[in-house]
Protein backbone atom coordinates (compact mmCIF):
# COMPACT_ATOMS: atom_id res chain seq x y z
CA UNK A 1 0.00 0.00 0.00
CA UNK A 2 2.80 2.37 1.00
CA UNK A 3 4.95 1.30 -1.96
CA UNK A 4 2.04 1.74 -4.36
CA UNK A 5 1.29 5.21 -2.95
CA UNK A 6 4.92 6.33 -3.28
CA UNK A 7 5.04 4.93 -6.81
CA UNK A 8 1.95 6.92 -7.76
CA UNK A 9 3.37 10.12 -6.28
CA UNK A 10 6.66 9.55 -8.09
CA UNK A 11 4.81 9.11 -11.39
CA UNK A 12 3.17 12.50 -10.95
CA UNK A 13 6.34 14.38 -10.07
CA UNK A 14 7.66 16.20 -13.12
CA UNK A 15 10.83 17.55 -11.57
CA UNK A 16 14.55 16.79 -11.55
CA UNK A 17 15.68 13.33 -10.48
CA UNK A 18 17.43 14.80 -7.45
CA UNK A 19 14.32 16.62 -6.17
CA UNK A 20 12.21 13.54 -6.88
CA UNK A 21 14.47 11.25 -4.86
CA UNK A 22 14.35 13.76 -2.02
CA UNK A 23 10.55 13.68 -1.92
CA UNK A 24 10.45 9.88 -2.13
CA UNK A 25 12.89 9.68 0.79
CA UNK A 26 10.70 12.07 2.79
CA UNK A 27 7.58 10.01 2.03
CA UNK A 28 9.38 6.92 3.26
CA UNK A 29 10.15 8.74 6.49
CA UNK A 30 6.54 10.00 6.79
CA UNK A 31 5.23 6.43 6.62
CA UNK A 32 7.91 4.99 8.92
CA UNK A 33 7.42 7.68 11.59
CA UNK A 34 3.65 7.29 11.53
CA UNK A 35 3.87 3.50 11.81
CA UNK A 36 6.30 3.84 14.72
CA UNK A 37 3.66 5.92 16.46
CA UNK A 38 0.97 3.34 16.01
CA UNK A 39 -0.74 4.64 12.89
CA UNK A 40 -1.67 2.35 10.02
CA UNK A 41 -0.57 2.84 6.42
CA UNK A 42 -4.20 3.53 5.50
CA UNK A 43 -4.40 6.33 8.09
CA UNK A 44 -1.29 7.96 6.63
CA UNK A 45 -2.63 7.67 3.08
CA UNK A 46 -5.95 9.20 4.15
CA UNK A 47 -4.10 12.16 5.65
CA UNK A 48 -1.74 12.61 2.69
CA UNK A 49 -4.61 12.68 0.21
CA UNK A 50 -4.58 11.60 -3.43
CA UNK A 51 -1.05 10.86 -4.76
CA UNK A 52 -1.50 13.29 -7.64
CA UNK A 53 -2.59 16.06 -5.32
CA UNK A 54 0.32 15.45 -2.94
CA UNK A 55 2.75 15.44 -5.87
CA UNK A 56 1.38 18.75 -7.13
CA UNK A 57 1.55 20.31 -3.66
CA UNK A 58 5.19 19.47 -3.11
CA UNK A 59 6.53 19.90 -6.63
CA UNK A 60 5.36 23.49 -6.81
CA UNK A 61 8.01 24.30 -4.21
CA UNK A 62 11.06 22.82 -5.89
CA UNK A 63 13.46 24.12 -8.48
CA UNK A 64 11.19 23.21 -11.41
CA UNK A 65 11.02 26.77 -12.75
CA UNK A 66 14.76 27.34 -12.55
CA UNK A 67 15.28 24.15 -14.48
CA UNK A 68 13.22 25.19 -17.47
CA UNK A 69 15.01 28.55 -17.44
CA UNK A 70 18.26 26.55 -17.45
CA UNK A 71 17.07 24.59 -20.47
CA UNK A 72 16.29 27.76 -22.36
CA UNK A 73 19.72 29.19 -21.58
CA UNK A 74 21.36 25.98 -22.81
CA UNK A 75 19.46 26.13 -26.09
CA UNK A 76 20.34 29.82 -26.61
CA UNK A 77 24.03 29.12 -25.93
CA UNK A 78 23.90 26.21 -28.36
CA UNK A 79 22.33 28.40 -31.08
CA UNK A 80 25.00 31.08 -30.58
CA UNK A 81 27.75 28.45 -30.79
CA UNK A 82 26.30 27.05 -34.02
CA UNK A 83 26.13 30.56 -35.53
CA UNK A 84 29.75 31.26 -34.62
CA UNK A 85 30.79 27.88 -36.05
CA UNK A 86 28.96 28.50 -39.34
CA UNK A 87 30.45 32.00 -39.68
CA UNK A 88 33.92 30.69 -38.82
CA UNK A 89 33.74 27.89 -41.39
CA UNK A 90 32.37 30.16 -44.11
CA UNK A 91 35.11 32.74 -43.48
CA UNK A 92 37.69 29.95 -43.39
CA UNK A 93 36.39 28.59 -46.68
CA UNK A 94 36.52 32.03 -48.33
CA UNK A 95 40.06 32.67 -47.14
CA UNK A 96 41.24 29.23 -48.22
CA UNK A 97 40.02 29.54 -51.80
CA UNK A 98 42.27 32.30 -53.04
CA UNK A 99 40.29 33.46 -56.03
CA UNK A 100 36.97 33.73 -54.23
CA UNK A 101 37.38 37.05 -52.38
CA UNK A 102 37.63 39.01 -55.62
CA UNK A 103 34.81 37.22 -57.43
CA UNK A 104 32.35 36.15 -54.74
CA UNK A 105 32.41 39.32 -52.68
CA UNK A 106 31.64 41.97 -55.22
CA UNK A 107 32.48 44.93 -53.02
CA UNK A 108 35.75 43.53 -51.71
CA UNK A 109 38.57 45.93 -52.51
CA UNK A 110 42.23 45.33 -52.93
CA UNK A 111 43.07 46.36 -49.37
CA UNK A 112 41.11 43.49 -47.89
CA UNK A 113 42.84 41.10 -50.22
CA UNK A 114 46.31 42.26 -49.31
CA UNK A 115 45.59 42.18 -45.59
CA UNK A 116 44.29 38.64 -45.79
CA UNK A 117 47.32 37.51 -47.68
CA UNK A 118 49.63 39.26 -45.27
CA UNK A 119 48.28 37.28 -42.31
CA UNK A 120 47.46 34.30 -44.45
CA UNK A 121 49.29 31.77 -42.36
CA UNK A 122 47.72 32.53 -38.97
CA UNK A 123 44.20 33.88 -39.44
CA UNK A 124 42.62 30.94 -41.32
CA UNK A 125 44.07 28.56 -38.78
CA UNK A 126 42.69 30.60 -35.85
CA UNK A 127 39.28 30.88 -37.52
CA UNK A 128 39.25 27.13 -38.12
CA UNK A 129 40.07 26.54 -34.44
CA UNK A 130 37.27 28.92 -33.38
CA UNK A 131 34.89 26.98 -35.63
CA UNK A 132 35.91 23.61 -34.20
CA UNK A 133 35.64 24.86 -30.62
CA UNK A 134 32.17 26.28 -31.33
CA UNK A 135 31.00 22.98 -32.79
CA UNK A 136 32.39 21.11 -29.79
CA UNK A 137 30.64 23.55 -27.43
CA UNK A 138 27.36 23.21 -29.35
CA UNK A 139 27.51 19.41 -29.12
CA UNK A 140 28.32 19.65 -25.40
CA UNK A 141 25.34 21.95 -24.85
CA UNK A 142 23.09 19.65 -26.87
CA UNK A 143 24.02 16.65 -24.72
CA UNK A 144 23.65 18.62 -21.49
CA UNK A 145 20.22 19.98 -22.40
CA UNK A 146 19.10 16.55 -23.56
CA UNK A 147 20.18 14.89 -20.31
CA UNK A 148 18.49 17.63 -18.26
CA UNK A 149 15.19 17.33 -20.11
CA UNK A 150 15.26 13.56 -19.75
CA UNK A 151 15.86 13.83 -16.04
CA UNK A 152 12.93 16.16 -15.61
CA UNK A 153 10.36 13.97 -17.33
CA UNK B 1 -15.33 29.48 11.59
CA UNK B 2 -13.76 28.27 8.43
CA UNK B 3 -14.36 31.10 6.05
CA UNK B 4 -11.89 32.63 3.64
CA UNK B 5 -10.53 35.24 6.10
CA UNK B 6 -9.74 32.64 8.71
CA UNK B 7 -8.05 30.49 6.07
CA UNK B 8 -5.86 33.43 5.10
CA UNK B 9 -4.83 34.06 8.71
CA UNK B 10 -3.84 30.44 9.16
CA UNK B 11 -1.95 30.31 5.90
CA UNK B 12 -0.03 33.47 6.74
CA UNK B 13 1.01 32.41 10.22
CA UNK B 14 1.83 28.74 9.62
CA UNK B 15 5.30 29.50 8.29
CA UNK B 16 6.15 31.51 11.37
CA UNK B 17 4.78 28.80 13.64
CA UNK B 18 6.91 26.22 11.83
CA UNK B 19 9.99 28.42 12.20
CA UNK B 20 9.32 28.80 15.94
CA UNK B 21 9.06 25.01 16.34
CA UNK B 22 12.26 24.41 14.39
CA UNK B 23 14.08 27.24 16.18
CA UNK B 24 13.18 25.85 19.60
CA UNK B 25 14.79 22.50 18.90
CA UNK B 26 16.12 20.52 15.95
CA UNK B 27 13.16 18.47 14.85
CA UNK B 28 11.81 16.16 12.12
CA UNK B 29 8.64 15.96 10.03
CA UNK B 30 6.46 13.76 12.18
CA UNK B 31 7.42 15.58 15.37
CA UNK B 32 6.50 18.90 13.76
CA UNK B 33 3.07 17.55 12.76
CA UNK B 34 2.51 16.09 16.25
CA UNK B 35 3.53 19.33 17.95
CA UNK B 36 1.25 21.36 15.69
CA UNK B 37 -1.69 19.08 16.39
CA UNK B 38 -1.05 18.92 20.13
CA UNK B 39 -0.78 22.66 20.61
CA UNK B 40 -2.81 24.20 17.85
CA UNK B 41 -5.19 21.78 16.15
CA UNK B 42 -8.31 23.50 17.50
CA UNK B 43 -7.20 26.92 16.23
CA UNK B 44 -4.86 26.22 13.32
CA UNK B 45 -6.71 23.18 12.05
CA UNK B 46 -5.45 19.64 11.78
CA UNK B 47 -1.89 19.68 10.40
CA UNK B 48 -1.09 17.38 7.49
CA UNK B 49 2.13 16.44 5.72
CA UNK B 50 0.63 17.73 2.48
CA UNK B 51 0.50 21.22 4.00
CA UNK B 52 3.69 21.20 6.05
CA UNK B 53 6.17 19.62 3.62
CA UNK B 54 5.68 22.13 0.79
CA UNK B 55 6.50 24.90 3.29
CA UNK B 56 9.56 23.00 4.53
CA UNK B 57 10.80 22.61 0.95
CA UNK B 58 10.31 26.29 0.27
CA UNK B 59 12.04 27.35 3.49
CA UNK B 60 14.95 25.09 2.65
CA UNK B 61 15.14 26.35 -0.92
CA UNK B 62 15.37 29.93 0.29
CA UNK B 63 18.06 29.10 2.86
CA UNK B 64 15.93 29.76 5.94
CA UNK B 65 16.20 26.21 7.27
CA UNK B 66 18.73 23.44 6.76
CA UNK B 67 18.54 19.72 7.33
CA UNK B 68 20.71 16.76 8.16
CA UNK B 69 19.79 13.14 7.64
CA UNK B 70 20.39 10.78 10.55
CA UNK B 71 19.62 7.06 10.76
CA UNK B 72 16.41 6.32 12.67
CA UNK B 73 16.83 4.27 15.81
CA UNK B 74 13.93 1.88 15.37
CA UNK B 75 14.17 0.69 11.77
CA UNK B 76 16.56 0.79 8.83
CA UNK B 77 15.19 4.12 7.67
CA UNK B 78 16.40 7.64 8.29
CA UNK B 79 15.06 10.88 9.64
CA UNK B 80 15.60 14.36 8.32
CA UNK B 81 16.29 16.82 11.11
CA UNK B 82 15.55 20.46 10.44
CA UNK B 83 17.24 23.45 12.03
CA UNK B 84 17.36 27.18 11.37
CA UNK B 85 20.22 28.72 9.43
CA UNK B 86 21.77 32.02 10.56
CA UNK B 87 19.66 33.73 7.90
CA UNK B 88 16.63 31.84 9.26
CA UNK B 89 17.18 33.10 12.81
CA UNK B 90 17.43 36.63 11.50
CA UNK B 91 14.27 36.18 9.42
CA UNK B 92 12.34 34.72 12.35
CA UNK B 93 13.33 37.61 14.62
CA UNK B 94 12.23 40.08 11.98
CA UNK B 95 8.95 38.22 11.53
CA UNK B 96 8.27 38.12 15.26
CA UNK B 97 9.00 41.81 15.66
CA UNK B 98 6.68 42.57 12.76
CA UNK B 99 4.02 40.26 14.15
CA UNK B 100 4.11 42.11 17.49
CA UNK B 101 3.65 45.47 15.82
CA UNK B 102 1.05 44.02 13.47
CA UNK B 103 -1.12 42.52 16.22
CA UNK B 104 -0.78 45.73 18.31
CA UNK B 105 -1.98 47.74 15.36
CA UNK B 106 -4.91 45.44 14.58
CA UNK B 107 -5.81 45.20 18.27
CA UNK B 108 -5.92 48.98 18.43
CA UNK B 109 -8.54 49.07 15.71
CA UNK B 110 -10.49 46.37 17.49
CA UNK B 111 -10.33 48.43 20.71
CA UNK B 112 -11.61 51.54 18.89
CA UNK B 113 -14.52 49.51 17.65
CA UNK B 114 -15.25 48.00 21.05
CA UNK B 115 -15.16 51.41 22.76
CA UNK B 116 -17.55 52.82 20.23
CA UNK B 117 -19.91 49.93 20.84
CA UNK B 118 -20.02 50.50 24.60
Amino acid sequence: MKEEYIKQVSKNLHISMKAKNEIIRDLDEIFDSALENGETEQQVIDRLGAPKEFAENVSGQTEKKNYSAGNLRGIVLMAIAICIAVIAFVVYGIIQSETVPQNAIGQANAMTNIQLEGFGINIPFIILIIGIISVAFAVFQLIRTFVKIRRQS
Amino acid sequence: MDNRYVQQFKKGSLEMVLLCLIAKKETYGYEIITQLNKNGADILGYAKEGTVYPILYRLQETGIIQCRIAPAAANGGSKKYYSLTAKGKETLNELISFWDRYTDCVNNFIDFYKQAEE
